[in-house]
Protein backbone atom coordinates (compact mmCIF):
# COMPACT_ATOMS: atom_id res chain seq x y z
CA UNK A 1 0.00 0.00 0.00
CA UNK A 2 2.87 2.01 -0.05
CA UNK A 3 2.33 3.82 -3.61
CA UNK A 4 -1.69 4.66 -2.28
CA UNK A 5 -2.06 8.44 -2.09
CA UNK A 6 -4.47 9.01 1.08
CA UNK A 7 -6.92 11.07 1.85
CA UNK A 8 -6.29 13.86 4.58
CA UNK A 9 -7.03 12.94 8.24
CA UNK A 10 -8.81 14.76 10.76
CA UNK A 11 -9.80 13.87 14.32
CA UNK A 12 -13.00 14.65 15.60
CA UNK A 13 -13.32 14.36 19.45
CA UNK A 14 -15.85 14.03 21.57
CA UNK A 15 -15.63 13.85 25.15
CA UNK A 16 -18.86 13.81 26.84
CA UNK A 17 -19.03 14.38 30.49
CA UNK A 18 -21.83 16.80 31.18
CA UNK A 19 -25.06 15.01 32.49
CA UNK A 20 -28.50 15.44 29.95
CA UNK A 21 -31.42 14.21 31.58
CA UNK A 22 -31.21 10.77 29.79
CA UNK A 23 -27.38 10.43 30.36
CA UNK A 24 -24.29 11.64 27.90
CA UNK A 25 -23.81 10.48 24.37
CA UNK A 26 -21.25 8.38 25.58
CA UNK A 27 -23.45 6.35 28.17
CA UNK A 28 -26.17 6.48 25.21
CA UNK A 29 -23.96 4.66 23.05
CA UNK A 30 -23.23 2.16 26.05
CA UNK A 31 -19.59 3.27 27.57
CA UNK A 32 -18.90 4.58 30.61
CA UNK A 33 -19.58 8.62 30.90
CA UNK A 34 -15.79 9.62 30.98
CA UNK A 35 -14.51 7.93 27.38
CA UNK A 36 -13.41 10.13 24.63
CA UNK A 37 -15.06 9.16 21.82
CA UNK A 38 -13.06 10.28 18.40
CA UNK A 39 -14.23 10.19 14.73
CA UNK A 40 -10.97 9.02 12.54
CA UNK A 41 -12.07 10.75 9.32
CA UNK A 42 -10.42 10.96 5.84
CA UNK A 43 -12.03 13.71 3.11
CA UNK A 44 -11.57 13.77 -0.52
CA UNK A 45 -12.98 10.51 -1.65
CA UNK A 46 -13.28 10.46 -5.36
CA UNK A 47 -10.28 12.98 -5.97
CA UNK A 48 -8.71 9.68 -7.36
CA UNK A 49 -8.78 6.34 -7.82
CA UNK A 50 -5.45 6.32 -4.93
CA UNK A 51 -7.25 8.15 -2.95
CA UNK A 52 -10.44 5.55 -2.82
CA UNK A 53 -8.51 2.56 -2.25
CA UNK A 54 -6.63 3.72 0.66
CA UNK A 55 -9.59 5.07 2.35
CA UNK A 56 -11.45 2.11 1.51
CA UNK A 57 -8.63 0.02 2.63
CA UNK A 58 -8.54 2.09 5.57
CA UNK A 59 -12.31 1.50 6.51
CA UNK A 60 -12.41 -1.88 5.53
CA UNK A 61 -9.97 -1.90 8.38
CA UNK A 62 -11.46 0.29 11.29
CA UNK A 63 -8.10 2.24 10.85
CA UNK A 64 -10.45 4.92 9.74
CA UNK A 65 -14.09 5.24 11.62
CA UNK A 66 -15.15 7.95 8.82
CA UNK A 67 -15.24 9.26 5.83
CA UNK A 68 -16.80 12.04 3.20
CA UNK A 69 -16.69 12.21 -0.21
CA UNK A 70 -16.90 15.13 -2.91
CA UNK A 71 -19.61 14.92 -5.73
CA UNK A 72 -18.47 16.49 -8.23
CA UNK A 73 -15.09 14.64 -8.50
CA UNK A 74 -14.18 12.16 -11.21
CA UNK A 75 -14.22 9.15 -9.25
CA UNK A 76 -17.17 9.23 -7.23
CA UNK A 77 -18.67 6.63 -9.11
CA UNK A 78 -16.18 4.06 -7.46
CA UNK A 79 -17.43 5.51 -4.12
CA UNK A 80 -20.65 5.29 -5.23
CA UNK A 81 -20.02 1.47 -5.95
CA UNK A 82 -18.17 0.90 -2.29
CA UNK A 83 -21.25 2.54 -0.54
CA UNK A 84 -23.67 -0.01 -2.39
CA UNK A 85 -21.43 -2.83 -1.35
CA UNK A 86 -20.75 -1.55 2.10
CA UNK A 87 -24.47 -0.16 3.89
CA UNK A 88 -22.37 0.01 7.20
CA UNK A 89 -20.04 2.43 5.55
CA UNK A 90 -20.04 5.91 7.34
CA UNK A 91 -19.85 7.99 4.69
CA UNK A 92 -20.81 11.59 4.74
CA UNK A 93 -20.84 14.30 1.54
CA UNK A 94 -17.57 16.56 1.96
CA UNK A 95 -19.39 19.62 0.22
CA UNK A 96 -17.58 21.43 -2.55
CA UNK A 97 -17.22 25.26 -3.63
CA UNK A 98 -13.23 24.91 -4.15
CA UNK A 99 -10.57 22.81 -6.88
CA UNK A 100 -7.52 23.64 -5.49
CA UNK A 101 -5.70 21.42 -8.47
CA UNK A 102 -4.07 23.86 -10.90
CA UNK A 103 -4.57 21.33 -14.03
CA UNK A 104 -7.22 18.96 -12.68
CA UNK A 105 -10.17 20.52 -12.14
CA UNK A 106 -14.26 19.89 -11.56
CA UNK A 107 -16.89 22.21 -11.53
CA UNK A 108 -20.89 22.61 -10.03
CA UNK A 109 -23.22 19.93 -10.39
CA UNK A 110 -25.89 22.68 -10.93
CA UNK A 111 -26.13 24.07 -14.11
CA UNK A 112 -23.46 26.64 -14.31
CA UNK A 113 -26.10 28.80 -15.99
CA UNK A 114 -27.59 28.96 -12.62
CA UNK A 115 -24.58 29.65 -10.13
CA UNK A 116 -22.50 31.95 -12.04
CA UNK A 117 -20.78 33.35 -9.48
CA UNK A 118 -19.69 30.27 -7.45
CA UNK A 119 -17.31 29.64 -11.11
CA UNK A 120 -14.21 31.04 -12.75
CA UNK A 121 -13.84 32.05 -16.31
CA UNK A 122 -13.00 28.39 -17.12
CA UNK A 123 -16.36 27.21 -15.95
CA UNK A 124 -14.51 25.32 -12.90
CA UNK A 125 -14.96 26.15 -8.98
CA UNK A 126 -12.12 28.78 -7.93
CA UNK A 127 -8.83 27.35 -6.00
CA UNK A 128 -9.32 29.31 -2.86
CA UNK A 129 -11.44 29.54 -0.47
CA UNK A 130 -11.62 33.36 -0.09
CA UNK A 131 -12.94 33.66 -3.16
CA UNK A 132 -15.38 31.82 -2.75
CA UNK A 133 -16.38 34.02 0.72
CA UNK A 134 -15.65 36.96 -1.72
CA UNK A 135 -17.64 36.17 -4.52
CA UNK A 136 -20.34 33.68 -3.94
CA UNK A 137 -24.17 35.11 -3.63
CA UNK A 138 -25.14 32.66 -1.13
CA UNK A 139 -28.70 31.51 -3.01
CA UNK A 140 -26.00 29.96 -5.62
CA UNK A 141 -24.30 28.09 -2.35
CA UNK A 142 -27.35 27.02 -1.45
CA UNK A 143 -28.29 25.76 -4.78
CA UNK A 144 -25.30 23.98 -5.65
CA UNK A 145 -24.88 21.77 -2.21
CA UNK A 146 -28.53 21.07 -2.42
CA UNK A 147 -27.68 19.91 -5.66
CA UNK A 148 -23.99 17.98 -4.90
CA UNK A 149 -26.73 16.45 -1.86
CA UNK A 150 -29.36 15.28 -4.02
CA UNK A 151 -26.73 13.49 -6.59
CA UNK A 152 -25.41 11.90 -3.33
CA UNK A 153 -28.66 10.47 -3.43
CA UNK A 154 -29.29 9.79 -7.19
CA UNK A 155 -25.78 7.87 -6.70
CA UNK A 156 -27.50 6.03 -4.22
CA UNK A 157 -25.18 7.08 -1.17
CA UNK A 158 -26.92 7.53 1.93
CA UNK A 159 -25.15 10.22 3.69
CA UNK A 160 -24.43 10.07 7.06
CA UNK A 161 -23.49 13.67 7.46
CA UNK A 162 -21.72 16.69 6.24
CA UNK A 163 -18.79 18.73 6.06
CA UNK A 164 -16.80 21.20 3.87
CA UNK A 165 -13.76 20.49 1.58
CA UNK A 166 -11.27 23.62 2.32
CA UNK A 167 -13.63 24.96 5.32
CA UNK A 168 -15.44 26.84 2.18
CA UNK A 169 -18.41 27.08 3.92
CA UNK A 170 -16.99 28.77 6.97
CA UNK A 171 -15.60 31.66 5.62
CA UNK A 172 -18.58 33.39 5.98
CA UNK A 173 -21.65 33.93 9.01
CA UNK A 174 -24.15 33.56 5.86
CA UNK A 175 -22.43 30.32 4.09
CA UNK A 176 -22.41 29.04 7.52
CA UNK A 177 -26.26 29.54 8.16
CA UNK A 178 -26.71 28.11 4.94
CA UNK A 179 -24.60 25.17 5.31
CA UNK A 180 -26.25 24.09 9.13
CA UNK A 181 -29.99 24.78 7.31
CA UNK A 182 -29.14 22.48 4.31
CA UNK A 183 -27.76 19.43 6.36
CA UNK A 184 -30.72 19.97 9.00
CA UNK A 185 -33.17 19.75 6.21
CA UNK A 186 -31.89 16.84 5.13
CA UNK A 187 -31.56 15.75 8.44
CA UNK A 188 -27.63 14.65 8.99
CA UNK A 189 -25.21 15.81 11.22
CA UNK A 190 -22.12 18.83 9.78
CA UNK A 191 -19.04 18.68 11.11
CA UNK A 192 -18.63 21.93 13.14
CA UNK A 193 -17.27 22.58 16.38
CA UNK A 194 -19.05 24.09 19.38
CA UNK A 195 -17.35 27.68 18.85
CA UNK A 196 -16.89 29.13 15.52
CA UNK A 197 -13.85 30.73 14.09
CA UNK A 198 -13.89 33.64 16.87
CA UNK A 199 -14.71 31.73 19.70
CA UNK A 200 -18.02 32.76 20.45
CA UNK A 201 -20.40 29.62 21.56
CA UNK A 202 -22.37 28.55 18.06
CA UNK A 203 -25.93 27.78 18.90
CA UNK A 204 -27.56 24.43 18.22
CA UNK A 205 -30.75 23.35 17.48
CA UNK A 206 -32.18 20.00 18.60
CA UNK A 207 -30.00 17.20 17.08
CA UNK A 208 -27.03 18.95 16.20
CA UNK A 209 -24.09 17.24 17.26
CA UNK A 210 -21.21 20.16 17.84
CA UNK A 211 -17.77 18.33 18.00
CA UNK A 212 -15.51 19.49 20.90
CA UNK A 213 -12.29 19.52 18.43
CA UNK A 214 -11.29 19.14 15.16
CA UNK A 215 -7.34 18.31 14.53
CA UNK A 216 -5.83 17.36 11.66
CA UNK A 217 -1.59 17.83 11.23
CA UNK A 218 -0.12 20.92 9.82
CA UNK A 219 1.26 20.68 6.75
CA UNK A 220 4.23 22.80 7.34
CA UNK A 221 5.00 19.70 9.72
CA UNK A 222 8.68 17.98 9.24
CA UNK A 223 8.15 14.42 8.09
CA UNK A 224 10.28 12.87 10.72
CA UNK A 225 7.58 14.50 13.46
CA UNK A 226 4.44 13.43 11.36
CA UNK A 227 3.62 10.53 14.31
CA UNK A 228 4.26 12.13 16.70
CA UNK A 229 1.63 15.23 16.04
CA UNK A 230 -0.97 12.48 16.14
CA UNK A 231 0.47 10.61 19.34
CA UNK A 232 0.62 14.09 21.04
CA UNK A 233 -2.87 14.87 19.71
CA UNK A 234 -3.82 11.90 21.32
CA UNK A 235 -2.05 11.92 24.55
CA UNK A 236 -4.29 15.45 25.05
CA UNK A 237 -7.44 14.44 24.55
CA UNK A 238 -9.06 15.30 27.32
CA UNK A 239 -12.47 14.19 28.54
CA UNK A 240 -15.07 17.44 27.97
CA UNK A 241 -18.58 18.36 27.31
CA UNK A 242 -20.42 17.98 24.33
CA UNK A 243 -23.52 19.32 23.01
CA UNK A 244 -26.23 18.40 20.57
CA UNK B 1 -1.16 15.62 -7.17
CA UNK B 2 -0.82 18.00 -10.00
CA UNK B 3 0.41 20.37 -7.81
CA UNK B 4 -1.03 21.87 -4.48
CA UNK B 5 2.02 20.19 -2.80
CA UNK B 6 1.90 20.56 0.59
CA UNK B 7 -1.37 18.91 0.61
CA UNK B 8 -0.53 16.92 -1.95
CA UNK B 9 0.49 12.62 -2.61
CA UNK B 10 3.18 12.64 0.26
CA UNK B 11 1.25 14.72 2.92
CA UNK B 12 -1.60 11.95 2.24
CA UNK B 13 1.11 8.91 2.21
CA UNK B 14 2.21 9.89 5.92
CA UNK B 15 -1.18 10.51 7.53
CA UNK B 16 -2.07 6.90 5.97
CA UNK B 17 0.73 5.30 7.27
CA UNK B 18 0.17 6.68 10.83
CA UNK B 19 -3.21 5.63 11.40
CA UNK B 20 -1.84 2.22 10.24
CA UNK B 21 0.86 2.20 12.59
CA UNK B 22 0.98 0.12 15.62
CA UNK B 23 1.98 2.94 17.62
CA UNK B 24 -1.25 4.86 16.76
CA UNK B 25 -3.62 2.05 17.78
CA UNK B 26 -1.87 1.26 21.02
CA UNK B 27 -2.22 5.29 21.76
CA UNK B 28 -5.63 5.03 21.31
CA UNK B 29 -6.03 1.80 23.56
CA UNK B 30 -4.00 3.33 26.50
CA UNK B 31 -5.54 6.86 26.38
CA UNK B 32 -9.00 4.95 26.54
CA UNK B 33 -10.48 6.59 23.36
CA UNK B 34 -12.93 4.94 21.82
CA UNK B 35 -13.31 5.54 17.82
CA UNK B 36 -16.85 6.23 16.90
CA UNK B 37 -19.05 6.85 13.72
CA UNK B 38 -21.20 9.57 12.85
CA UNK B 39 -24.43 7.82 12.35
CA UNK B 40 -23.63 6.66 16.02
CA UNK B 41 -23.46 9.71 17.62
CA UNK B 42 -26.61 10.97 15.60
CA UNK B 43 -28.53 7.94 16.56
CA UNK B 44 -27.01 9.06 20.01
CA UNK B 45 -28.52 12.45 20.11
CA UNK B 46 -31.87 11.31 18.85
CA UNK B 47 -32.54 9.17 21.75
CA UNK B 48 -35.31 10.79 23.71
Amino acid sequence: MQSLLWSSVVLVFFASTLTAQTGTIAERLGYARDVKLLILHADDLGTAHSVNAASFDALNKGAISSASFMIPTPWISEVAAYAKAHPDADLGIHLTLTSEWETYRWGSVASSDKVPTLLDSSGTFPNDEAIVAKKAKPAEVEREIRAQLDRARALGIQSTHADSHMRALFTTPELFAIYAKVARDHHIPFMATKEDPQGSPRAPLSGDVLVDAIMGVDPNTPPEKWKQYYLDAIAGLKPGSLTY
Amino acid sequence: MVDHERYGSAWRQRDYEVVNSPEFRKALKDNNVILVKWKDLQRAAQKP
